[in-house]
């Protein structure tokens, strides 16, 4: 059990029988889940009115909603206190929650958990994180269902995105990222490198914050997308209508960049990250959110700090971290960009 | 009375005040901000025509029968520190942002309460219908009994033992969710049964 957020002074005799219906009720509202099963024990009044309203017991409001293996759903009414619901069983719990902070969702298992999965998403009018590694089918399918807003962070895997003009994934994302995803603050996709540039467009949708893209394997080995993702950001700029956005990029291992260096014009080598400290803490912030595979074995062989002129208000700084194992096998690169206001001087490399 | 947490707020003297008056006959005086965090005074405004500064100034003092001079002190307090804030979303209450500054003299205020004191600050918050206070009320109620067991939540909350002995050995040992969701089952025969009787006696 988590420590009290204060010091309560050791209040006892407080007079909870006398108080109305109602104020019992708000009060139980607010209550851990595994407070309110010690209650349920205490008195026979308080225990009839969780059992006529067993869905109180959660509340509207929770922290978190993780389906776990084996039927199982773990709700977390705040951060720091687990319950563990057998889906088959005992899914009238959940019926009335309308809100939470963070929806995990991974593979489906059954039809009864894609079901309660699906009637919980129906009823969230908003979401603060939603996590989801499905298959694009599983994904629209939840989509399609859920009418709320994710308001800070998403994660999707859009391996399997593949342009087509008048593909029916592309009216189905650009309504997900337009009506959906328009003021989350960061989304996380993972993708091919090689479609970076259709993707980018449901990305000038939003409003979006943080983008952090880690490129998938391409279909081909020979085929290096490092310098044709980070050419398209230099070139056509971090796809979001924020005025500061920032992205990461993080490649697979032996993608690196080529000749990104030279094909960028204005770009000006600056010197250490201290003297941008706002922006080399968001780095590290998404660095340490998004970490490269196998990140325990690896370290930074390589950082370049670069800024770019983007218009009078803005410039682009750009942070290249190349990571190589300790073990000697192939290195990975990691490729950050954030507009900051113009005025923001850097310190110039001596 | 004490003052309260440091750092408390109180009405200038350019604040235009609307008076109010404890059930012990004591009036006090709080800022128009600060007066129109209460659902009960906004009403009372609307209905009295103190919609605007003369009006309120020239108000006779809205009678609060209901509510103490110590709660109402308190009351006041409260109002004075959060007359600033946001309009607090009541039904989806998890949204309201909360600012750190604030919450440690909320917790200080909080802190200061007797049990008596608060059971009658958040009576007197559900009648004058200060969300901000009854959601801080409901939680730091919530609160006490965090982590305790069931002997030390019958002494806390004053809960009578109403079980039989063998009701409670039963209860000791039970899962609660099975206990729940028994009941809902049979809740839903029953709806059933009830629905099917219409059918079966036509």
């Amino acid at each position: 059990m988590g420590e009290l957020p204060f010091e309560m002074p050791d209040i006892r005799n407080f007079p909870m029988e006398k108080l109305c219906y109602d104020l019992k009720l708000e009060i139980l509202e607010r209550m851990d889940p595994k407070d309110i099963i010690e209650l349920m024990k205490s008195n026979k009044k308080f225990r009839a009115i969780l059992i006529n309203r067993p869905w109180m017991i959660f509340g509207e409001h929770v922290h978190s909603i993780i389906f776990r293996p084996m039927h199982i759903v773990e709700i977390k009414k705040h951060p720091g206190s687990s319950i563990f619901i057998d889906l088959r069983c005992e899914s009238v719990l959940l019926k009335r929650i309308t809100s939470c902070v963070q929806f995990i969702r991974r593979d489906i298992e059954s039809d009864v958990e894609k079901e309660t999965a699906l009637e919980i998403l129906e009823k969230l009018g908003s979401v603060g994180e939603i996590q989801m590694m499905l298959d694009n089918s599983a994904m629209r399918q939840h989509f399609a269902i859920f009418k709320g807003k994710v308001t800070e962070r998403i994660f999707l895997d859009l391996t399997w995105y593949t342009w087509n003009m008048d593909n029916e994934s592309n009216r189905y994302l650009t309504n997900l990222f337009e009506s959906q995803l328009e003021n989350c603050k960061e989304i996380s996709m993972n993708g091919h490198g090689s479609q970076f540039y259709f993707l980018r467009q449901f990305l000038l949708k939003t409003n979006v914050r943080m983008i952090a893209f880690t490129v998938a394997e391409e279909q081909s080995s020979d085929q290096k997308s490092a310098d044709l993702v980070a050419g398209w950001i230099a070139s056509r700029g971090i796809p979001s209508r924020n005025q500061y956005p920032s992205i990461l990029l993080t490649f697979t291992p032996n993608n690196p960049l080529g000749n990104f260096l030279a094909a960028t014009p204005g770009l000006q080598r600056i010197g250490e990250l201290s003297s941008i400290s706002e922006t080399r803490e968001l780095m590290n912030e998404m660095c340490k959110k998004y970490p490269i595979s196998d990140c325990y074995y690896m370290s930074v062989k390589f950082l370049e700090v670069y800024k770019q002129k983007i218009d009078d208000e803005r410039d682009c700084i750009y942070v290249i971290s190349t990571f190589e194992s300790r073990y000697g096998s192939s290195a990975r690169l990691q490729f950050f960009a954030k507009y900051v206001p113009a005025e923001q001087e850097p310190k110039r490399m001596e | 009375m004490a003052d309260g947490p440091s750092g408390a707020k109180k009405c200038r003297d350019d604040d235009v005040l609307f008076r109010v008056k404890s059930k012990e006959d004591r009036e006090y005086t709080l800022s128009k901000k600060a007066a129109q965090l209460s659902g009960t005074i906004h009403h009372y405004s609307e209905n009295y025509g103190l919609d605007n500064d003369e009006a309120i100034m020239k108000m006779e003092p809205m009678s609060l029968l209901e509510v103490s001079s110590e709660s109402l002190h308190h009351i006041i307090r409260w109002c004075e520190q959060h007359r600033n804030c946001p309009i607090w979303e009541e039904e989806k209450w998890w949204q309201n942002e909360r600012d750190a500054e604030l919450t440690k003299w909320e917790d200080e205020f909080m802190a200061e309460m007797t049990s008596e004191t608060l059971y009658n600050l958040f009576l007197a918050a559900n009648f004058l219908d200060i969300k901000c206070l009854l959601d801080k009320c409901a939680q730091s109620v919530a609160d006490m009994i965090k982590g305790k067991s069931v002997d030390e939540i019958r002494e806390i909350w004053m809960l009578e033992n109403d079980f039989t002995p063998e009701e409670e050995e039963k209860i000791k040992n039970e899962n609660p969710w099975e206990a729940i969701l028994r009941y809902q089952e049979q809740l839903e025969k029953e709806k059933e049964e009830q629905a099917s009787q219409p059918a079966a006696s036509s």
